[in-house]
């Protein structure tokens, strides 16, 4: 298994603020990653340092087994689809596609073309002049069609409506699995992407908090659902991460396998066990992390 | 794909660098032109309008980092690319600014200013030599307000706009200075003693030097800036 970016103990500080606090991670070739975490966490900052758009304070960095700073090599390999992403006054979508075209070497224009026709983009539209969905859109083509071998997306669907985003998620996976390459998904909507990625990384505070499989988190935690007073019978002596009441029903989010016992005792009161969502985990673990960098500043 | 001929692709799809310039230079041109055939004089008309095009350099140079650097560092270019493209697109655009202007000027001088005596392109005493001489001093006074503009440009990026003003106050303090010292010293009368007896064409080889060192600090400062 080959590491496309090795992160070692990096930090990044403004004066007081630690942005990036001692942030060490791989990530594996040919993967779709989840960088997930509130805004502020840290995550952006955290890429532009990936792609040598920034500069870390400390730690040791490789992407392709060398530093991208002003590295051609490991920089061709790279696109980063921000949110910031600034364009030329004068250009139009076309031109930024033409600009794409020189930039990544593996560059499908055929792609970008079918693309371009399902977001519905106008070629010779002035790129200022697109709303925030269209622009966003046009980010997601150049991301997609750019076919790097490591592309990342920060928030790459502000303002796209439900229909765009899920075109976004198919198109994804539908070329992923013809071109595999290592794809970074970053984004709070964690969710909508959460069927889409095979590994994720919670950054909280500038820290990385969770780095697991998927599936390894979901078995962290399940869900039991039915009458409000059975599950909360149900719960007693056990750890809940998140309780939904609805009408006279209840479901909640428990710490566990979900299975042997529990599912045996649950099966016997008629309640329901379901997988947990992959917010909720992520928003308990966060929570917990709070609380702990609390006490480690007391203390 | 050569990431440095990529950038200079990428710059030259920005009408503004080819086309602006030649807007506002011609409009004026045409202007005057109109003007000064309509009015009957007996006098030489020069307009000094000729400056617009090496203004606009200067602005272009500014505007290049904010317009273009973000875009092709988001677009997984080096700084060094961007930084060598940049600069050939200025070298090519300068040399061909400069190579047109003159032919204009030789038209001018040939048609007795345009049948209206107008001096649009003939600038007073720089402009008499052998058109070599005038394509050059042209074409070195266009690098010159480029990167002249492009050197603060970088500064303010790399260092945020108070830093910006700082740096004006502080070479307004240093122009302030040294043209006190010269006066002081008759620095001045030493300087023009050591410039007349060069040619118009050498003096400007000497003020190569100047978007030379600009250029070279504006990379130092490119290397260090983020998106």
């Amino acid at each position: 298994m080959s590491a496309v970016i090795e992160v070692n103990h990096l930090r990044k500080s403004y004066g007081q603020v630690k942005a990036i606090d001692d942030v060490s991670f791989q990530i594996e070739a040919d993967k779709i990653y989840g960088m997930l975490g509130r805004n502020g966490a840290g995550k952006t900052t955290l890429m532009h340092i990936l792609t040598a758009q920034g500069f870390a304070t400390s730690g040791d960095l490789k992407v392709f087994g060398e530093h991208p700073y002003e590295n051609e090599k490991v920089l061709r390999n790279i696109c980063f689809i921000k949110e910031s992403q600034k364009y030329p006054d004068t250009f139009s979508v076309k031109n930024v596609l033409d600009v794409s075209a020189d930039f990544f070497p593996k560059w499908d224009r055929d792609f970008a073309n079918s693309l371009i026709a399902d977001f519905q983009l106008p070629l010779k539209r002035n790129v200022k002049k697109l709303s925030r969905g269209m622009l966003s859109s046009l980010g997601i083509v150049v991301g997609l069609a750019s076919r790097a071998p490591l592309t990342i997306f920060d928030e790459p669907y502000l303002g796209l409506d439900a229909v765009a985003r899920s075109l976004f998620y198919d198109r994804l996976l539908e070329d992923y699995s013809e071109h595999p390459r290592t794809i970074i998904l970053s984004t709070h909507l964690i969710d909508e992407v959460s069927r889409l990625l095979e590994h994720v990384i919670v950054i909280d505070s500038g820290k990385v908090i969770l780095d697991e499989e998927t599936d390894t988190i979901r078995g962290r935690a399940y869900a039991v659902a039915g009458a409000a007073s059975k599950v909360e019978d149900f719960l007693r002596g056990k750890q809940v991460i998140h309780r939904e009441p609805f009408g006279g029903l209840l479901t909640a989010a428990v710490i566990g396998a979900g299975d042997g016992r529990d599912r045996h005792e649950a099966e016997g009161m008629g309640l329901e066990i379901q997988p947990v969502s992959l917010q909720q985990l992520v928003v308990h673990l966060s929570k917990i992390n709070q609380v702990q960098g609390k006490e480690g500043e007391r203390a | 794909m050569s990431r440095v001929a990529g950038v200079i692709r990428m710059q030259l799809k920005d009408w503004i660098w080819i086309a602006l310039p030649w807007i506002v230079l011609l409009s004026a041109f045409f202007v005057n032109l109109i003007l000064f055939a309509t009015i009957d004089t007996e006098e030489e008309n020069y307009t000094g309008a000729l400056a617009s095009i090496f203004i606009i350099l200067f602005t272009n140079g500014i505007m290049t980092i904010n317009q273009q650097f973000s875009f092709a560092l988001g677009f997984s270019v080096r700084r060094k690319d961007y930084f060598w493209g940049t600069t050939a697109v200025v070298l090519i655009l300068s040399a061909l600014y400069a190579a047109a202007l003159t032919v204009l000027t030789l038209v001018e001088r040939a048609s007795g200013g345009w049948g209206a005596r107008l001096h649009f392109f003939r600038v007073h005493s720089l402009s008499d030599g052998s058109a070599a001489e005038w394509g050059w001093i042209m074409f070195v006074a266009f690098l010159n307000m480029f990167f002249a503009g492009f050197v603060f440009s970088c500064w303010k990026r790399r260092f945020g706009l108070k830093a910006l003003f700082a740096l004006l106050v502080v070479l307004a303090l240093v122009l302030i200075v040294v043209s006190v010292l010269g006066t002081y010293y008759e620095g001045w009368d030493n300087l023009y003693r050591l410039l007349k007896p060069l040619s118009v064409g050498k003096l400007f080889t000497w003020l190569i030097i100047p978007p030379a060192i600009n250029a070279f600090i504006s990379y130092l400062l490119l290397r260090r800036t983020t998106a």
